[in-house]
């Protein structure tokens, strides 16, 4: 966990002061609604279709103990019990007053949290693997580059007015788990041939409305030219990034109209200026970084105990829980633990503030007093010695956390649609719930294996529907919701948009025409070893497309 | 009426007359210009004091050769919400060493001036709407920054290079 000094502390209060005078100057009259606007929404802020909703940052989806029951306070106390974590590892308050919101703010700053530029047209949350620091496929723990990172777009005077939000993520690991690829800046930390660490970076990756992939614009930047690289391509795009357009704001379209080599051709100049800088990192500024994160301490005794083998063959539903919601941990003795927030009747991300206090007591026994956020919108507990994990799964399932569906079909990640955000078309929470009710066979989903759903209830594209292997965006046509069905998109390594199958079909049909797809892929794979993902890639689309429009049960569209 | 505030909060009077493109020269006293004006002009006229007003749009390496010895230039804001004079600002001040006022007009909002003044402007029009007191009070509003930036503010990175330095 990384800690404050007191210069970052001295930060956050100033914040929060700050956004007090804002609010009490718009309750006054002294600013109209629009200057508030665009001033709140650089705290997370919006007013949405029954009240306001503030997002509160959670930098790398990285959460202490205390910071967690924070959460669960507020939750209590200014809104309506619960919180919503959403895709880029952030927790979200549908319910907040807009007087208390400095309350709110103040509190979280006690335990060294804010919610800045969690909107707005700037530099939003640094996200990064779920997995850092335990992962078995990890380089060197990309968090401490994510910190430096956060503090550089802290407040960061030139870019707070940028054409449109930025977003950018880390990975430091064979398997991207952070979706780099489809972010604004996506950093793959890496080493070269000499085996320098540095950076392979990523531009004009993106959702929404054009949905992209980002580009490599530089095979190999060196470790200490990461800031002063940041900033020369933010540079370019607040300079260039169009804005006459909001649809057209992102850097995705800039990088798209000078085509990449030239994106990097020009950010190259600007960097050739900045980078003798004092931007250029010291070596000491990273081991700084480093020496403020409090690291777990691992029990050696641990490998050489019993696990949870014995339970494992006893308690078939702690079995089939093991198999999907456990990883394995870099360290031996030690398991990766997930925490499933995707149970039946619950809108996915959703935790109620008891929830939250329960997970935080598990993480202060059990788990180093850490909890990451994932932008799948689960939790993890991610340093669980292999004694505890039996009695961890206990606790989880009394508090109805241990839904063993991780990777699996219900474990879809999903936008709030119509029934909280102003800017949705349609409803996604309750599809997601038809389509827990139809698939809440565990058994079946385990045989269908690993399949990422994803929806989102508008263009605006928040439940990342256009990297799901199945994608399912909410359309009006007409005052009806509709939904239009993607597949094989991925927001790994392998990225890849998905395909549209065709006209779309109506609120009635849309968890029917799941069942198809599913059914198709069952029919079609060549065992039970090959993915959704890597069948749809070898057989096409036309099976799925057959199935989901020739059957009357379905009427199509007319008008595609 | 607009006010015009100093970087250090004072007040101070507007001894300078915007000039209309197709407005007449006076024979003396300090007047701004528009860029492509001064670009038809390409020199000041003996007696004047010259400053020049620049659209966000421009880009700075291609103006800043014919500018550096401005008394005065004014960056354009048409939108608060408008980012671009800021990055220009800030390469005025850290790539060319530019010495001169630099002056922000249109849209400025107290929320914004201190940003704008670690960017390096250094005087600010308000419009009517805006208060001259809350600008004061908002100059000031962050007492750190982690960013490098135009002002001489010492930085967090330095303060912590220099705390862990020997002696």
């Amino acid at each position: 966990m990384y800690r404050y000094d007191e210069f970052d502390q001295t930060l956050v209060d100033e914040r929060v002061a700050q956004f007090r005078d804002q609010t009490q100057r718009f309750l006054a009259g002294q600013l109209d609604e629009e200057e508030f606007k665009t001033l709140r929404l650089r705290n997370g802020l919006y007013l949405q279709r029954f009240a306001p909703m503030l997002r509160v940052s959670i930098p790398y989806g990285l959460l202490a103990s205390r910071q967690l029951r924070m959460l669960a306070h507020i939750a209590r106390r200014y809104d309506k019990g619960y919180g919503h974590f959403t895709t880029r590892q952030n927790i979200q308050y549908n319910w907040p007053k807009l007087e208390e919101v400095p309350d709110i703010l103040a509190d979280l700053a006690s335990v060294e949290m804010h919610a800045i530029q969690t909107s707005g047209n700037c530099i939003r949350n640094i996200t990064s693997d779920h997995l850092a620091g335990v992962a078995r496929d990890e380089l060197v723990d990309p968090r401490p580059y994510c910190e430096l990172t956060r503090q550089w777009a802290t407040f960061h005077p030139e870019f707070n007015w940028l054409p449109r939000k930025f977003k950018i993520a880390f990975s430091s690991s064979t398997r991207d788990r952070a979706a780099t690829q489809v972010h604004d800046i996506g950093v793959h930390i890496v080493r070269n041939d000499a085996g320098e660490l540095g950076y392979s970076i990523y531009v004009g990756g993106g959702l929404g409305r054009m949905p992209m992939i980002g580009h490599k614009i530089r095979e190999f930047l060196p470790e200490l030219d990461l800031i002063s690289y940041l900033e020369a391509v933010l540079r370019i795009y607040n300079r260039l990034g169009r804005r006459d357009n909001i649809h057209r704001a992102r850097v995705k379209v800039l990088v798209k109209a000078t085509g990449p080599e030239q994106f990097a051709r020009m950010v190259e100049a600007e960097w050739n200026a900045l980078k003798d800088s004092n931007l250029r990192l010291q070596p000491q500024d990273i081991e700084d970084i480093k020496s403020r994160f409090e690291l777990p301490q691992y029990d050696e005794a641990a490998a050489g105990e019993p696990g949870y083998a014995k339970q494992l063959a006893v308690d078939s539903r702690f079995a089939s829980w093991a198999r999907r919601n456990l990883a394995p941990h870099r360290v031996s003795g030690y398991s990766i633990v997930f925490v499933s927030l995707k149970a039946n009747g619950i809108a996915p991300g959703d935790i109620t503030a008891e929830q939250m206090d329960a997970v935080a007591d598990l993480a202060d026994r059990y788990s180093a007093g850490e909890i990451r956020a994932t932008h799948d919108q689960n939790l993890v507990l991610a340093d669980v010695a292999d004694r505890d994990v039996y009695a961890v799964w206990q606790r989880l399932s009394e508090l109805g956390l241990a839904t063993p569906n991780i990777g699996l079909l219900t474990d879809l990640i999903c936008c709030p649609g119509l029934d909280f955000c102003s800017l949705a078309n349609a409803s996604s929470i309750s599809v997601a719930q038809e389509i827990f009710d139809r698939f809440d066979d565990l058994d079946y989903q385990h045989d269908i294996g690993e399949i990422k759903m994803k929806m989102s209830g508008c263009m605006n594209g928040c439940g990342h529907h256009t990297v799901g292997h199945i994608g399912i965006l909410g359309v009006d046509k007409k005052g009806e919701e509709w939904y239009q069905i993607t597949l094989g998109g991925s927001a790994e390594d392998d990225a890849s948009l998905g395909d549209r199958t065709g006209p779309s079909v109506s609120r009635a049909d849309i968890a029917g025409a799941v069942q198809k797809i599913v059914e198709v892929y069952l029919e079609q794979r060549s065992d039970a070893e090959e993915s959704f993902l890597a069948t749809y890639r070898r057989v096409g689309m036309p099976p799925f497309k057959a199935r989901l429009y020739d059957s009357a049960e379905t009427p199509a569209e007319a008008l595609a | 009426m607009s006010s015009l505030i100093l970087a250090d909060g004072q007040l101070a009077s507007d001894g300078w007359t915007v000039l209309d493109n197709e407005a007449a020269w006076p024979e003396s006293g300090h007047v701004v210009v528009s860029l492509a004006r001064w670009r038809e002009l390409g020199k000041a006229p003996a007696g004047l004091e010259i400053a020049v007003s620049i659209p966000n749009t421009e880009n700075v390496d291609e103006f800043a050769a014919e500018l550096l010895d401005r008394p005065m230039l004014l960056l354009e804001i048409p939108k608060f919400a408008d980012g671009r004079a800021y990055s220009q600002a800030r390469v005025l001040r850290d790539r060319y060493r530019y010495t001169g006022q630099i002056r922000a007009v249109g849209e400025v909002h107290v929320d914004q001036i201190h940003f704008m003044r670690r960017c390096g402007f250094d005087a600010f029009v308000l419009p009517e709407s805006q208060s001259v007191d809350a600008a004061r009070r908002k100059l000031d509003e962050f007492s750190l920054s982690y960013q490098h930036a135009a002002v001489p503010l010492t930085t967090v990175w330095e303060r912590r290079r220099a705390a862990r330095a020997p002696g």
